[in-house]
């Protein structure tokens, strides 16, 4: 029986803009609360663009994915916490 | 002709190719155990005693151990001939850079050998115009007095910092050199470690506590054939982990840390300050510097902030402070990887990357669509 690769890319693109919704209220919260330091405000903004840009890259890439086995997905090592780190 | 692996396959998606392969392995840490490659398995074996979690797989530079991976040595361990001076091991690293007439970006991350590195370099140098200090806000955190000295006392030296959106969008002309090998070639003593084993306890037998840990007395005799080609005696604990972190952890640095300079021949024009046969030739001669006995842990490596004292006279740095790991770089390096889509399966030799258009998302499909067995030589048969 052929896996439906479908279901899978649509799942883990449920689960992935779950993770970047969130982190992305986070940043928000962080920005509304440090609205006056601008030093914090351009850094969470930028840190806003970038997990926009992320999130647009791994789109494209779970719908250009060919693969015949399901258990693919379940071996991405999806590095989210490289691209909201407070420290880089 | 084939080329070979550089250094460091990325372990996220190399056991991936390992399945594909039929190649019976055990991870071990970030690494792995390959089945009927027995030498190769007593250095993951060595690396087990010395670090909770290995990272980087063994390149074994006496090439005496047989890998499951056909890797390039950069550099063939020889027994050193010359016994050279902290200073004039730096002399000749600083002269050789120099003479490649590009512009030389120094990456200072603030610690012990990356301000060993600049300061080699400015005492060294005539003039500062091939030099390029790059620094983030961090690095000037970590120390704040030695910035204040070299831009006071070398004002025409040019500056680059990093922070921002620089790292995500530049890259870097010319070549760039790092405090790396500063901690490969002096044992990689991290705190845990020493806190464990404890400053007497480095001065050990390492056989006695190499069994402790192993019970494993083939492992034992495999070391000591193992050791004495470092070609001087291989006694203590602290010896025991600088020979193996030299012999077989120093190309480990590479493919992730050259990430900050544009691709062409990225390879070639990256390197570790320490990495290099004049102060391996030090090293050799001089493992009793590494840290001091009966001393606690920010004498590891005081030779380094002596020679940066010695540099600008910043007595606290010297006196007071302790090896932390500078990961404000390493999260920059991870995080222009992910945005800018420098994933990589492996690097060769030449600095060919290997990689699938997905990635993160990795399958044989596509892998196979794209090398099909053409990368088959990368892998050895067993023993």
């Amino acid at each position: 029986m052929t896996p439906n690769i479908k279901f899978y890319k649509i799942k883990f693109l449920k689960d992935l803009m779950k993770v970047v919704q969130n982190e992305r209220v986070i940043l928000l919260d962080e920005l509304i609360d440090n609205a006056t330091d601008p030093v914090i405000f351009k850094r969470r903004m930028r840190m806003m663009r970038h997990l926009n840009m992320y999130e647009n890259q791994m789109l494209q890439k779970i719908q250009d994915f060919d693969t015949d086995d399901v258990q693919d997905f379940e071996k991405v090592f999806v590095n989210i916490n490289t691209i909201v780190n407070r420290s880089a | 002709m084939t080329k070979s692996l550089l250094a460091a396959v990325n372990h996220e998606y190399f056991y991936q190719l390992l399945d594909w392969k039929n190649i019976p392995y055990q991870k071990v840490g970030a690494i792995f155990k390959v089945d009927g490659f027995e030498e190769f398995n007593h250095l993951i074996d060595i690396n087990l005693i010395f670090s909770d979690r290995p990272i980087g797989i063994p390149v074994d530079r006496t090439q005496t151990v047989r890998s499951p991976l056909n890797f390039q040595v950069t550099r063939p361990w020889q027994v050193p001939t010359e016994n050279l001076s902290l200073d004039k091991a730096f002399s000749s690293r600083v002269a050789h850079y120099l003479a490649l007439g590009q512009p030389i970006n120094l990456l200072w991350s603030g610690g012990a050998d990356s301000s060993a590195m600049v300061a080699a370099f400015l005492k060294h140098s005539r003039t500062v115009d091939q030099l390029r200090l790059i620094y983030s806000p961090h690095s000037m955190y970590e120390n704040r007095k030695f910035f204040d000295h070299v831009t006071r006392t070398y004002p025409k030296l040019s500056t680059q910092d990093i922070s921002g959106d620089f790292y995500v969008t530049h890259e870097l002309d010319g070549v760039m050199v790092t405090g790396h090998g500063g901690d490969e070639y002096t044992s990689s003593l991290d705190k845990s470690f020493f806190d464990a084993v404890g400053s007497a306890g480095l001065q050990q037998p390492w056989q006695d506590y190499f069994y402790q840990r192993t019970k494993n007395d083939v492992l034992i005799e495999f070391c000591k054939k193992y050791f004495a080609l470092a070609g001087r005696p291989i006694q203590t604990i602290l010896e025991a982990r600088w020979w193996f972190y030299l012999a077989t952890k120093t190309q480990v640095y590479i493919p992730t840390d050259s990430s900050f300079i544009s691709q062409t021949d990225r390879i070639k024009r990256f390197s570790g300050f320490f990495d290099c046969e004049e102060f391996e030739n030090y090293i050799w001669h001089n493992t009793d510097k590494i840290i001091e006995p009966s001393k606690d842990y920010t004498s590891y490596k005081k030779f380094l902030r002596h020679y940066v004292y010695q540099f600008n006279g910043d007595i606290d740095f010297l006196e007071n402070t302790e090896k932390k790991s500078s990961m404000q770089f390493q999260y920059y390096r991870w995080k222009k990887i992910e945005l800018n889509d420098l994933r990589w399966i492996c690097i060769l030799d030449d600095g060919s990357v290997i990689q699938t258009k997905n990635l993160p998302f990795l399958s044989k499909k596509e892998f196979d669509s794209a090398y099909g067995t053409s990368l088959d030589y990368l892998f050895n048969s067993r023993d």
